[in-house]
């Protein structure tokens, strides 16, 4: 998005000149230096190399893409300076939802059942997100809050909606046919993940929608005195949120072929972690979905190459929060180098 | 998705040589008479300086003006028409855009970006329906705006944080000027500048009213305003203490306006100069 | 000291006058929040009902679920009211803090299946020294503090898979073993003893150290598909529990069927069952969870009928009583006998 100016303005020469400089501050470039490094090493060690196989990728790939999915939806709110932390309750009562579809259409066909539980844990997110915005925007409370207020409410829907337990005898079809299924070798849930990503950056860079929420963002006022109907925009961003944590959901009984009410506690906390390891800002206006999708790599492949390659349980923990200090870190260089004064008559 | 269209609003021709017309405007909140019965006006092309002590009731006028408060009594009118502004918004559709101190960009987003928010420009057809931005298009026409003002900046893809604080300014009025179809009022526009940069501003306030808008200034900063403006408002107890073309208004004229010492005092005019 | 029968009582010393009639006010005040709470059911007067609590650890689980059910039905034989809660995740110390509020209401006894051995003493302690049996079902409490503990003896009931997985395995290949949470011996004596045993009984086969789940299906399915990748020969998956199986079926049936892996498990719920049933799971240790909370209640109502109103301290015992466990496999999983190991997710 290089701006073609005509005349006047010159391009200011220290932007273009030193590229070098420019990717060793760059925060993406970091996020997946450490990837590849972890890669690398974790093929390295692994029994014939196997962690790079091509059924290991898979792994990781099954793996990322319900964190890839929620890491969207809390990028995007942290772009408008926004939280959500009712994510994981959000896709526990998707799920439960899209499960009670599955078995009562289980009669009518595969299609069917994968049609409409998509379109039912969507449509439960959107209303759950909906609720959200509302409370965000209509009562004035901080986000942070309210979707915290609607994790609890939001579980206790899904506990009495399930009974209180998993909801069981979801058609193994949907697991067959989708969770554990391959296309061209990749995964259909991290198909699905990976084209909603692309969509995502596509919206936040080059539509309307990712320049006005980055704008609420950057400054809530500057984005109201320009006119922007803020609280529309961030209802609308909370229902989008709630989309992907319903895609989620859906995701998540179809690898499983049941729910898994008591798990993904910690889903909107990874989702945020991922998020801002890769750059994109607690404080809102920038988001990095291309760090995203370099922080929830990382995640998946601490998880899956610390087992692959033996480390026993305790040293994961370890490991892992040492290699999240260290990725925090690199960021903190960055920021100190990033004095580049660009103004210069 | 709202779409905007282009405008190009110096094109348009005016239908009337003045931004605004008010009159009698009195603003009351509780006991205090923030303004009483003020009458001003702004006209196309001019660079009209607001002053008054803190206290004076700029503040309150200029909100009256721009659609933040309704007066209590007195007409505004625009285009000859009596207007009821409820916010900036119906402002801006008059014609009337506002610099507020603290500028309303938004820092992490791009010269080009805030020149437009709010105003973006759309692609045509369906790429246009699901709200894809015309950046090629907006940078032309940032280029075309920042370049009428004599502006330059480093790059219209850069950060507006990354910018210096005249160039911040800068691209706030070049943001009002592009928007404004008759008038901006800019509020301390030199409050947090250095002198440099300040009277880089100032010269941008002047080539703004060059293009043909009216441009109403609220400062403090009398000497380096008194340099670029037309005419001179000063503000009282909420009422006007003086207006008059700037002809050889001194410093200590506006100042004697200011603390109440009605009249101009020719003897000393030449000293303040 | 010793009980002293009602009549009796104005010849006692002072104290004792006192601690008695702290006794009555507290079983009154009992009685009348339990006259003023209990909903439907019009007891003749309230103090001859029983007012039992039960804190479970996950009350979504279907385990715990069961348990609930097997409390209800001997409440409902003997009389007493029976109230079931807990916590809603993984979590020791909520569940700490819901049997502390309900110790708080001063119920006639308590049950607690605990989520960890310790971390009750400083309510289960008090509790039964002013005459308020707990039972402990499903995990032993440490101090051995109550009244008596139904357990499966998980060391016992996981010695049938030793031969399962042998036979599995046949003998060759490495184990992988996907655990609940660590510092937890109901979950870790389904394998402490079953490792050690394994590896000498059949030196071909090599069992990893155990990686914990935390009762999610999908940490325990990216764990066994890193597991399977690391170590090509992986013969047997062993999950310790009913998610950790359901996360390890998926992970192995994504693997695909090149890889031969057979997945066993501990528990039997409806997932684990349909799992038996589509031939995902070779083998699972169905435990009585039912049994072992009716076992419970039987015991404290037996207590408090036989001690009405006494304020003694309740004697505490290491003493566990151990309640059955089948081995469930495909081919036996629709037996009757089979069935009543198998879990329910709501009491009928």
């Amino acid at each position: 998005m290089t701006a073609q100016i005509a005349s006047g303005a010159p391009v200011n020469a220290q932007a273009k000149s030193s590229i070098f400089r420019r990717v060793l501050t760059n925060n993406t470039f970091w996020i997946f230096a450490i990837d590849i490094i972890l890669i690398i090493l974790f093929t390295a060690i692994s029994i014939n190399n196997t962690f790079i196989s091509a059924t290991n990728l898979q792994n990781l790939m099954s793996d990322s893409g319900e964190g890839l999915l929620l890491g969207i939806a809390i990028a995007f709110l942290l772009g408008a300076g926004e939280f959500d932390i009712s994510l994981g309750a959000n896709l526990i009562l998707a799920s439960v939802v899209s499960a009670l579809l599955a078995i009562w259409l289980a009669p009518y066909g595969i299609a069917v059942v994968i049609v409409v539980s998509l379109v039912g844990a969507i449509v439960t997110g959107i209303v759950v997100g909906l609720i959200n915005g509302l409370i965000v925007t209509r009562l004035n409370v901080n986000s942070l809050i309210a979707t915290l207020a609607m994790l609890g409410i939001v579980t206790g829907v899904a506990y009495i909606v399930s009974g209180g337990t998993d909801v069981t005898g979801a058609p193994i079809a949907l697991q067959d046919d989708f969770g554990v299924k391959n296309v061209l070798g990749i995964p259909l849930p991290f198909l699905v993940a990976i084209v909603a990503w692309a969509i995502a950056c596509i919206a936040l860079r080059y539509t309307t929608f990712g320049l006005h929420l980055l704008a609420m963002g950057s400054s809530r006022p500057a984005a109201e005195r320009a006119g922007l109907k803020t609280n529309r925009k961030l209802v609308t961003l909370f229902m989008v949120a709630g989309a992907l944590a319903g895609i989620a959901g859906f995701i998540d009984i179809t690898r499983f072929a049941a729910t898994n009410i008591s798990g993904h506690t910690q889903d909107s906390l990874s989702a945020i972690t991922a998020a801002v390891i890769g750059g994109t800002l607690l404080a809102g206006g920038v988001v990095s979905m291309v760090g995203l999708l370099g922080g929830v790599i990382l995640a998946v492949i601490l998880a899956n190459g610390l087992v692959v390659i033996g480390v026993s349980s305790y040293y994961q923990l370890i490991v892992v929060g040492v290699i999240l200090v260290i990725a925090v870190a690199v960021d903190q260089l960055r920021k100190s180098d990033k004095k580049v004064k660009l103004f210069a008559k | 998705m709202k779409t905007s269209e282009l405008e190009v609003p110096r094109d348009a021709r005016p239908t009337t040589d003045y931004v605004f017309r008010a009159e009698g405007l009195t603003k009351t909140f509780g006991h205090v008479k923030a303004i009483r019965s003020v009458s001003i006006d702004l006209m196309r092309g001019e660079v009209l300086a607001l002053f008054g002590d803190n206290g004076a009731g700029k503040s309150t006028l200029t909100k009256m003006l721009c659609g933040v408060y309704t007066p209590d009594a007195g007409t505004i009118e625009i285009d000859d028409e009596i207007v009821a502004m409820k916010s900036t918004r119906d402002a801006e559709d008059r014609g009337i855009t506002v610099v507020h101190q603290d500028l309303a960009l938004a820092p992490d987003l791009t010269v080009l970006e805030n020149m437009f928010l709010g105003h973006e420009l759309v692609r045509g057809g369906i790429l246009g329906a699901f709200g894809f931005l015309a950046r090629r298009e907006m940078a032309d026409e940032t280029a075309r705006a920042l370049e009428r003002l004599s502006i330059r900046l480093p790059s219209l893809s850069i950060a507006v944080k990354d910018l210096s604080g005249g160039q911040r300014q800068a691209v706030a009025v070049a943001r009002a000027n592009m928007w404004s179809r008759s008038g901006i009022l800019m509020d301390e526009p030199t409050a947090a500048l250095g002198t440099i940069q300040s009277d880089i501003v100032c010269n941008l306030i002047r080539s703004t009213a060059d293009t043909g808008a009216g441009v109403m200034v609220i400062s403090h900063d009398i000497p380096r305003i008194l340099e670029i403006c037309d005419r001179v408002i000063v503000l009282r107890h909420g009422e006007i203490a003086l207006d008059e073309p700037i002809g050889s208004l001194t410093r200590t004229d506006v100042v004697a306006a200011m603390v109440g010492l009605t009249g101009v005092d020719p003897e000393n005019k030449e000293d303040n100069k | 000291m010793k009980k002293m029968p009602f009549s009796s009582r104005s010849t006692l010393n002072k104290p004792s006058i006192r601690r008695a009639a702290i006794g009555v006010v507290a079983f009154a005040s009992a009685a009348v929040l339990l006259a003023g709470c209990s909903t439907g059911t019009s007891s003749a007067t309230a103090s001859s009902k029983i007012r039992i609590v039960d804190i479970a650890a996950l009350i979504t689980d279907s385990f715990f679920i069961t348990g609930e059910c097997g409390a209800k039905d001997a409440a409902a034989k003997y009389g007493a009211s029976l109230t079931f809660e807990g916590p809603t995740g993984n979590s020791a110390t909520d569940e700490i803090k819901a049997f502390a509020a309900a110790a708080a209401t001063d119920p006639n006894a308590m049950l607690v299946a605990p989520f960890s051995n310790t971390g009750f003493s400083t309510t289960v302690g008090p509790l039964m020294k002013k005459g308020v049996p707990v039972w402990a079902t499903g995990q032993s409490l440490t101090p051995a503090d109550a009244y008596g503990t139904t357990i499966t003896n998980y060391l016992e009931a996981s010695k049938p898979l030793e031969q399962i997985i042998g036979t599995l395995s046949k003998g060759t290949g490495t184990v992988g073993l996907i655990a609940d949470t660590t510092g937890n011996t109901t979950d870790s004596d389904r394998y402490t003893q079953l490792v050690p045993a394994l590896e000498k009984d059949y030196p071909g086969l090599k069992v990893l150290a155990p990686q914990y789940a935390q009762n999610s299906t999908s940490i325990a399915a990216t764990d066994t598909a890193a597991l399977i990748q690391g170590n090509p020969n992986m013969s047997v998956i062993y999950a310790t529990s009913g998610p950790e199986a359901v996360g390890a079926a998926s992970a192995i049936k994504a693997a695909g069927d090149t890889k031969k892996i057979s997945l066993v498990s501990f528990d039997s719920s409806p997932d684990q069952i349909t799992l038996l049933k589509n031939g995902q799971l070779a083998a699972t240790v169905g435990q009585s969870p039912y049994e072992g909370s009716y076992i419970a209640v039987q015991q404290v109502i037996k207590y408090l009928k036989a001690h009405p109103g006494s304020t003694k301290a309740v004697p505490a015992t290491a003493a566990l009583t151990a309640t059955p466990t089948y081995l469930l496999t495909p081919q036996n999983v629709n037996t009757a006998t089979a069935k009543k190991y198998q879990y329910f997710t709501s009491c009928s």
